[in-house]
Parts: C-alpha cells; sequence; structure tokens
C-alpha cells in the first residue's frame, strides 16, 4: 500500500503547485489593481510592496488547506471511485487487485496541474493584470491623478516622522539638518593647490551665521576701482617717447 | 498481503487483460453482424456468463432470441441446445434418461444425456412448462448438476441456461413461482427493434447471401479464468453498501411494494457490476455499474402492490424511483 500512499502524496503536491499558481496571479491581480488606485491618486507604490507580500503568503496558506484529495475527486469522478476503492481493498491481494493499482497509478498521472487550472479563469486573471499594468504605466508616464494623496500623506508623514537627518523617506526626499540651509549665505574659504586640486573639506568650518550677516551688511554699497596699467610703470618723462616709438614700428 | 508490488509475469497478463474490452467488444459486434440493434441485451447476457449464473429474458415471439444466443454460444466456443418448454414436456426430457442398449445379446441401461448436457442452454418459454419440469431445470441452474436415477452428473462449465418468457400469451402457463425467478440473476427485456433496425432485419434476411458463420473470439477455458477474475475485482465499501441500501429500500416501501428482494438481489447486484466493469475494461466497480444493473437484477425481484399497479407504474418505474433519478 505504500505506493499507493505515494501516490497520494504526489497527488497533493499536484494540488500545492496549482495553489501557488492561483495565490500568486491573485497576488499580482490585487498589486496591480491597487497600483492603478495609487497612481490614480499619486500615492508611492512602495507602500504596497509588504502587504502585498504578506496577502500572497495568506492566500497560499488557505488555498493549500483546501487543497483536499476531495477537490481531486470532485473533477475526476473517476479517480475518486479508484482512490475509494483502493483505500478499501489496501489488504486485498490477487491479481485483479494488483492490475487496479496498475490502472491507478495511470489514471493518477493523467491527473496533471493543468486538469486543475481553470483555463479561461486563469487567463482572465492575466489579461486583468495586463490591462492594469499598463494603465498604472501609461498613467505615471502622464503624472495624471485625479487627486493628490500623496502630498498629503507625505505631509502628514513628516508630521508625524521619527527621522534622522540623512534618512531617505518614501518619496525619495532627504531628511537634512535645518542649518545646512543656512551653508549658502556663508563665505567659504577654499585653498587650492597644484599638488591636490581636490576641494579640501576639512578646512570647511561650522557656519557662523553672526558673521554671515554682519558680512552681508557691511558689503554695501559697493564702490568700483580700477586697477594698474602697464603704462603706469613707465616715467611720466619717457612716456611719449615710448609711445612714439610705437607707432612708428607700427 | 497488501502492498505486493507488480511482477513482470503480472505486466503481461495485465497487457492481456487489457485486451479484453476489444475482444467484448468484437462479440458484441460479431452477434450484431446477425442480430441488428440488441447490443445491451447481449452485453447483459455477457455479465449473467461472466457471473457464472443465469439469466431469464422477457421478449415478444420473433425478435431472433435463438439466433442470437446460439451466435453468442458460437464466438464463446460453447455449445448450445434449445428447449422448446411446453406442457407435456417431461423432466428427463431435459435432463436425459437410461435407455435399454444391447450389445452381444446383453441388454444393459446406457444413459441418453437430455439437451442440458451443454454450455449455453435456451429454454424457450419456460412459463409453458410444467412446474414439474421447471424444477428439473432450475435444479441444474442452481447445482450445475442433475441427478438421473440414483447417479448424479455434472454439468460440463460454463454452465448457462438464457430461459424465455411471453409476456403475452399467458392463458395456459405456468407463471414461474417467485422463489423460482429469484434464482435468475438477471431479468433481460428485449423490445421490438425501431424502423432503422427493422429495415436492416429485412436487407439482412430477404436477401440471398446467407449470414456469415461467427469467429470464435474467447475460449472455454478463457472464459471459465474471465469468471474467476470477476469475482477478484475490486469494490469500494461504500458501493457495496450503496448495493445493500437499494435492496433493503425495496423491502420498506410497504406501500408501494408488497414484496421486496432477497439478499441473492444485493450479491447479483455487486457480482453484476463486477462483471459489468470487466467488460468496459475498468477493474473496479463504479456506482454507475450498480445502478445500470438495479434495473435487470431488481425486476423480478419486487412484487408491486395492488395500487402501484392500478396506478399504472411498472417494477423499472419503482426502481427509478429507488434509485433517486428524475
Amino acid at each position: 500500500m505504500t505506493s499507493v500512499l505515494r501516490l497520494l502524496k504526489e497527488l497533493k503536491f499536484e494540488m500545492v503547485k496549482v495553489a501557488f499558481l492561483h495565490s500568486f496571479l491573485d497576488s499580482v491581480l490585487i498589486f496591480f489593481g491597487l497600483a492603478l488606485v495609487c497612481t490614480l491618486l499619486n500615492i508611492n507604490l512602495g507602500y504596497l510592496t509588504v502587504p502585498i507580500f504578506i496577502l500572497f503568503g495568506i492566500l497560499l496558506i488557505l488555498k493549500i488547506r483546501r487543497a483536499t484529495l476531495r477537490k481531486i475527486e470532485r473533477q475526476h469522478p473517476e479517480v475518486n471511485e479508484m482512490l475509494r476503492t483502493a483505500a478499501d481493498t489496501k489488504d486485498d491481494d490477487s491479481f485483479m487487485v494488483r492490475a487496479f493499482h496498475f490502472d491507478l497509478f495511470k489514471a493518477v498521472k493523467r491527473v496533471d496541474s493543468a486538469s486543475f487550472l481553470n483555463m479561461p479563469r486563469v487567463l482572465a486573471k492575466i489579461i486583468i493584470i495586463v490591462l492594469f499594468a499598463v494603465s498604472t504605466v501609461t498613467l505615471s508616464a502622464t503624472h495624471f491623478h485625479v487627486l493628490d494623496v500623496g502630498k498629503y500623506v507625505n505631509a502628514g508623514l513628516y508630521a508625524v516622522s521619527t527621522f534622522n537627518p540623512g534618512d531617505i523617506i518614501p518619496g525619495g526626499e532627504r531628511v537634512q539638518d535645518d542649518k545646512i540651509a543656512d551653508l549658502g549665505k556663508i563665505q567659504q574659504e577654499v585653498s587650492l593647490t597644484p599638488l591636490s586640486y581636490e576641494l579640501d573639506i576639512s578646512s570647511v568650518s561650522k557656519p557662523d551665521l553672526e558673521l554671515a550677516q554682519a558680512e552681508e551688511k557691511s558689503s554695501f554699497p559697493v564702490v568700483a576701482v580700477q586697477t594698474e596699467s602697464y603704462e603706469d610703470n613707465i616715467p611720466e618723462d619717457q612716456r611719449e617717447i615710448v609711445k612714439n616709438y610705437f607707432k612708428l614700428i607700427r | 498481503m497488501a502492498g505486493k508490488e507488480t511482477t513482470k509475469d503480472d505486466l503481461d497478463k495485465i497487457k492481456n487483460l487489457e485486451k479484453l474490452k476489444e475482444t467484448f467488444a468484437l462479440v458484441s459486434e460479431e452477434v450484431g453482424g446477425i442480430i441488428v440493434g440488441q447490443d445491451e441485451v447481449v452485453k447483459q447476457i455477457l455479465i449473467a456468463i461472466l457471473c457464472d449464473a443465469n439469466a431469464l429474458l422477457e421478449s415478444y415471439p420473433g425478435l431472433g432470441k435463438t439466433t442470437m444466443v446460439k451466435t453468442m454460444a458460437e464466438t464463446l466456443d460453447l455449445k448450445f441446445r434449445r428447449i422448446q418448454s411446453t406442457p407435456d414436456l417431461m423432466p428427463s426430457d431435459i435432463t436425459g434418461t437410461y435407455v435399454i442398449e444391447e450389445h452381444d445379446g446383453k441388454k444393459t441401461f446406457k444413459f441418453q444425456p437430455g439437451p442440458i448436457f451443454a454450455n449455453v442452454i435456451l429454454a424457450d418459454e419456460i412459463n409453458r412448462a410444467t412446474p414439474k419440469t421447471q424444477s428439473a431445470l432450475l435444479e441444474a441452474m442452481q447445482e450445475k448438476q442433475v441427478t438421473v436415477g440414483n447417479t448424479t452428473f455434472a454439468l460440463d462449465r460454463p454452465f448457462f441456461v438464457l430461459a424465455t418468457q411471453n409476456p403475452i400469451e399467458q392463458e395456459g402457463t405456468y407463471p414461474l413461482p417467485e422463489a423460482q425467478t429469484d434464482r435468475f440473476l438477471l431479468k433481460i427485456k428485449l423490445n421490438y427493434p425501431n424502423f432503422d433496425e427493422e429495415t436492416k432485419i429485412i436487407d439482412r434476411t430477404t436477401t440471398a447471401e446467407e449470414a456469415p458463420k461467427p469467429r470464435v473470439l474467447l475460449s472455454k477455458a478463457s472464459l471459465l479464468l474471465l469468471q474467476k477474475l470477476t469475482r477478484q475485482v475490486p469494490i469500494a465499501n461504500d458501493i457495496k453498501k450503496r448495493a445493500v441500501e437499494i435492496v433493503q429500500k425495496t423491502r420498506n416501501m410497504p406501500n408501494i411494494i408488497e414484496y421486496g428482494a432477497s439478499p441473492r438481489a444485493s450479491i447479483g447486484m455487486v457480482m453484476a457490476g463486477k462483471a459489468k466493469a470487466l467488460i468496459e475494461g475498468r477493474k473496479f466497480v463504479s456506482e454507475k455499474d450498480l445502478e445500470e444493473m438495479a434495473y435487470p437484477i431488481l425486476r423480478h425481484r419486487i412484487i408491486l402492490n395492488f395500487e402501484t399497479e392500478r396506478e399504472g407504474k411498472t417494477t423499472d418505474d419503482v426502481i427509478k424511483d429507488i434509485l433517486g433519478k428524475k
């Protein structure tokens, strides 16, 4: 009878395979359905990742639990009666019983995963998934949304966030220290050397806001000063001679 | 013990067993080549033969019963004899008798076997024979032996009796008592052919060509082996219980049925289910087998009460109700 039990295990495995496929399709379908809604409301799709994985797990467990041999029996009435007969005649040994077991193996081999799949239903799911996916991609590309719920969601997240400076929040923005925003107001001393043309940031000091404000005030009004020219270095009495010389050689 | 693996020898035998369905289909085809449109009847007769039992055939005259049974006997390589029952038919006319034989001036009694010493017996219009003659035949059916004088003779195996009853012209007949009809595994109904079938029958019988001799498709030894294998066909417990449930229901319907079926009917249902499965190439009994066989097994075993008969219901209608069919 061990061979018959082995056979039943094989059947159960076929059912698990089907349960996995259906759970996967259902999860993907729900994911793309929600993705479409999220796109319309401008909500980040990242929020869906974890719930979808949890949903997949739950669906898989439920479907495996429901994948009993009774289901095989319902879908394959002949195998149903054969399995019942095999169970009741497990202690019998005659030529006909052995011939029957031989037939049972052949019949069960025909019961593959495909026979449990409701192909029209699977196809319908795949078509809906494709439609949802195409719609989501199209809407994302055109930045179309019915309502910008994402803005409110992000604002809410900021308000209740416990993010630290440097963290990236959903939406791709980086949380920074407020003081960094004032850096632009401060003049920095940067020294460049021929050997090391990289910026020496070790010499960058912390922003001194008071100094920056004072410098900002003292830099006005601006006075324009002309720089020294080449003629300034020629003695005044010789300037006319030099000028004439240049006119001559031109 | 359980779990004995299938051996190579078994596999060869199983492969031969696979051909059985084709062989039975060929028998049906061979008979169908001579008798038109009686496939279901041929199948039921084969079931009775595989169960090593006998059958009662209810039919109107002129439907080709004799030709059909004779052809079947020929395809199965069995010896066929026909007994025409009449009120003056004596038991010895069936079983045989001792005759005086003279050898070298010495007179001795020698047993002259009757037509019962064959494999397939067609007892035509059994209800026309007297109860005494009927009993002689039924005893042979049950015991597979006949006793003449003080000597008991074993009958050749396989042994199968197909008794026919004419549903009309009941005058001057001796209807089989219930206890006797219970000994027949099946009561097969032979109906009139439809228009096309009858046209075909005319074409076959009115041309100059003689019907071809049927081929032998199964040997006597194979048939005996198949009878043994029929008993080995596995059956699920709930299907066995379903058979008992159906038969017991016939005993618990006093407002419809006066007398229900005996435990012989339960045995018959399981056996007929096994034989039907084997003929159809299956090695297990299906619930459908039982339900199909319930009609020929129960129809002669239940007696409807007056009220039900007055309503115009037949035993087949009642069996249909028992099976829960619409």
